[in-house]
């Protein structure tokens, strides 16, 4: 049963980060708020909610079969103190941190029609900090980490992100941004 | 303080009303003028003379006072919050002087409205916001009654300053920017409490009308705009300040204080936010009505320039129009974007640059940013723009073949 | 039944989710900020929502990134000046 649970384990968290880095794409495309021919504003705005969402699933059921393996020696006290565990210490403390994280920038997005815009804007930025820290994560504990397929996908993926980052630094990043910055010339007191 | 009915209703004051007790006066020359302030039995009958007055805020919106005050009653009935009453003499408009004169030299009728106000309306705070240079003033006059339950706050001098939500904004401790209106300040304002916010002069007038009646009030100004109002002249880079009949006639207010009909090229009524008018036969008012004879045009916060012809209406409308686009609250973007793109057309039209579009385009843009932000500033900037492309056709036209009617400078 | 949609211009930040929503009542302008179209502007800077838009209103106040949006459902006759 524990090599079940094992599998299970490692398999939802690959795919967890996966679509943490979908959404963490989706999330660069829509802030430009430009259209990508088939996947509209919406679309985006839909897509980035369900991988968002669908991540934190995966990640719950990740956390569940590692409860259940007792091969893993993760206990419940882990998921919320961090840097606790008995097995690579280090790397499973980012995962509770990731784990914490993830709950609290999920938790503002579902509540944010009722949060104030500063407190769900200062939160959800801390979701740049969830990739890098399951990223970290996935390396430092994971038993596919060493395997080339693993690796692979580490990189293709970050670079994904790095160029949708760069891309987000750019001046014309915005839709419209060229022609704000033309109308506002004229502001500046 | 006699109640003399004036041989003219209309232009400065025969007797001055609300500078009665002097200039700089102090809270001996207050009471020796005015008497003491009426004791709480005749609360119920203060609220009625201020409802059969048809006093109107002063502070720009001329709003019937009596029924701000009876909302915010009506609010703190219902939701049974105490409220909270704030004078404003914030005056971010550059042109108007009336709210600094009169905080320096009457602070006590302001006083006595505000203390009256909160009285009444049984209100948990109360206070005075105004440039921090008033304040030594103020906290000498709140010394001199022995006053505690008036709360001072200092106010920045940006236009925007003195807009009702970024005084509310500023007081919770935020940025003195207007905020997206929810709901009415009588329902919920200040720390969600109901809150009555009044401009100082309206607050200087209920004091006033509390001791001497709405039918005293009435005997100056007209039945459309009653009582009386502050009004900043400029002209010439020199400003004064006169108290004036409601509806009074611009014409004979300017005759009044010596300037020439035959100097006057235009006046700008209703400071920046204001219109234009060539023809000064015209009555400052309350609200605009175009349609009686002779028309009235809205005094805002109580401000007109006089344009002079050796200056060019464009030119002083360009320079106006670029302070209010700079001005911009910067929040919302119809007005961030469109009041700059506004500002440098308009520019360009009043450097004659060689255009056929340029009113079109400004009248576009004009309709583009109005009634698209948070606050009314993109909608009275867009008016004052509109206002002097009807008013100085004659200009638009000369500017569009390159030539000016009103200077001899040379074309940039 | 009538609907009245009020944009929050402090949030707005032009996205441009409610123009793809609701493409029949608003437009879009120089700056990509949504604009009413001819008629469906009321004076006091809302946008009238006609009874076909409105799920299309519903879903664009609940997927606007910056929340700038809120809907007032209800005959407006009766809730008389705002």
């Amino acid at each position: 049963m524990d090599e079940l649970f094992w599998s299970i384990a490692r398999t939802s968290g690959i795919i967890s980060l996966c679509l943490l880095t979908g959404s963490l794409l989706l999330g660069i495309m829509a802030r430009s708020g430009r259209s990508f021919g088939a996947l509209s504003r919406y679309t985006q705005g839909l897509l980035h909610r369900s991988f968002s969402l669908l991540s934190l699933l995966f990640v719950a059921l990740h956390v569940i079969a590692l409860l259940a393996d007792s091969y893993a020696r993760v206990h419940l006290i882990d998921l919320l103190i961090p840097f606790f565990g008995e097995y690579r210490t280090f790397w499973q403390g980012l995962g509770t941190v990731g784990l914490l994280l993830m709950l609290a920038v999920s938790l503002t997005g579902l509540l944010r029609q009722r949060l104030s815009q500063p407190m769900f804007r200062g939160i959800h930025l801390a979701s740049y900090l969830l990739r890098p820290i399951a990223v970290a994560h996935g390396l430092g504990n994971g038993s596919d980490a060493g395997a080339v397929w693993y690796r692979v996908i580490t990189v293709v993926s970050l670079a994904l992100v790095a160029t949708a980052g760069i891309w987000r630094l750019t001046a014309n990043y915005a839709d419209h941004a060229s022609a704000r910055r033309l109308a506002r010339e004229g502001a500046k007191p | 303080m006699t109640t003399t009915i004036p041989t003219m209703h209309s232009g400065v004051l025969e007797e001055p009303r609300l500078l009665a007790a002097g200039p700089d006066a102090r809270w001996t020359e207050h009471l020796e003028c005015f008497g003491p302030l009426p004791p709480t039995t005749s609360d119920q009958q203060i609220l009625a003379e201020w409802d059969a007055s048809g006093l109107a805020g002063r502070g720009g919106g001329a709003f019937p006072t009596a029924r701000k005050i009876a909302a915010v009653q009506r609010s703190a009935a219902r939701t049974r919050r105490a409220p909270v009453v704030i004078g404003n003499g914030s005056e971010g408009e550059p042109l108007s002087c009336k709210d600094q004169l009169l905080l320096v030299h009457a602070p006590h009728l302001v006083l006595d409205g505000l203390l009256l106000t909160s009285r009444i309306l049984g209100a948990s705070h109360s206070w005075l916001a105004a440039k921090s240079g008033v304040h030594p003033r103020l906290l000498e006059a709140l010394a001199e009654r022995g006053e505690n339950s008036v709360a001072l706050h200092a106010t920045d001098s940006h236009f925007l300053a003195g807009q009702a939500t970024a005084v509310m904004s500023s007081l919770e401790g935020g940025p003195s920017l207007p905020r997206h209106p929810a709901g009415h300040l009588s329902d919920a304002g200040l720390a969600g409490a109901p809150t009555l916010l009044v401009n100082v002069e309206t607050l200087a007038h209920l004091a006033l009308i509390a001791r001497y009646s709405a039918a005293w009030f009435q005997t100056a100004g007209t039945a459309a705009d009653p009582g009386s109002r502050l009004l900043t002249i400029h002209d010439q880079g020199r400003y004064q300040v006169h108290e004036v009949h409601g509806s009074s006639d611009l014409s004979l207010v300017l005759e009044q204080l010596q300037i020439s009909a035959a100097n006057i090229q235009a006046v700008l009524v209703g400071g920046y936010h204001g219109q234009w008018t060539k023809d000064p036969r015209i009555q400052l008012a309350a609200t605009n009505d175009v349609h009686r004879r002779p028309v009235a045009l809205a005094a805002g916060a109580g401000v007109i320039e006089v344009l002079r012809h050796d200056a060019c209406p464009l030119e002083r409308t360009s320079q106006i129009i670029d302070y209010l686009a700079r001005s911009s609250a910067r929040q919302c973007g119809p007005c961030l974007h469109g009041l700059p793109t506004l500002a440098r057309d308009f520019q360009a039209l009043a450097q004659r640059r060689a255009n056929a579009q340029l009113p079109e385009q400004i009248r576009r843009l004009g309709a583009l940013v109005t009634g698209r932000g948070s606050c009314h500033h993109p909608d009275a900037s867009a008016r004052l723009a509109i206002s002097a492309l009807q008013v100085f056709g004659d200009e638009v036209a000369a500017h569009r073949s390159g030539t000016c009617l009103h200077t001899t400078q040379e074309q940039r | 039944m009538s609907a009245e949609l009020n944009i929050n211009w402090t949030r707005c930040q032009g996205r441009g989710l409610c123009l793809e929503l609701m493409a029949d009542s608003l437009d879009s302008e120089p700056w990509g900020y949504p604009l009413p179209r001819e008629g469906q502007g009321t004076d006091h800077g809302k946008v009238r929502v006609q009874a076909d838009q409105l799920e299309a209103a519903r879903e664009a106040v609940k997927m606007c990134p910056l929340s700038a949006l809120s809907l007032q459902e209800g005959d407006s006759a009766l809730d008389g000046q705002r």
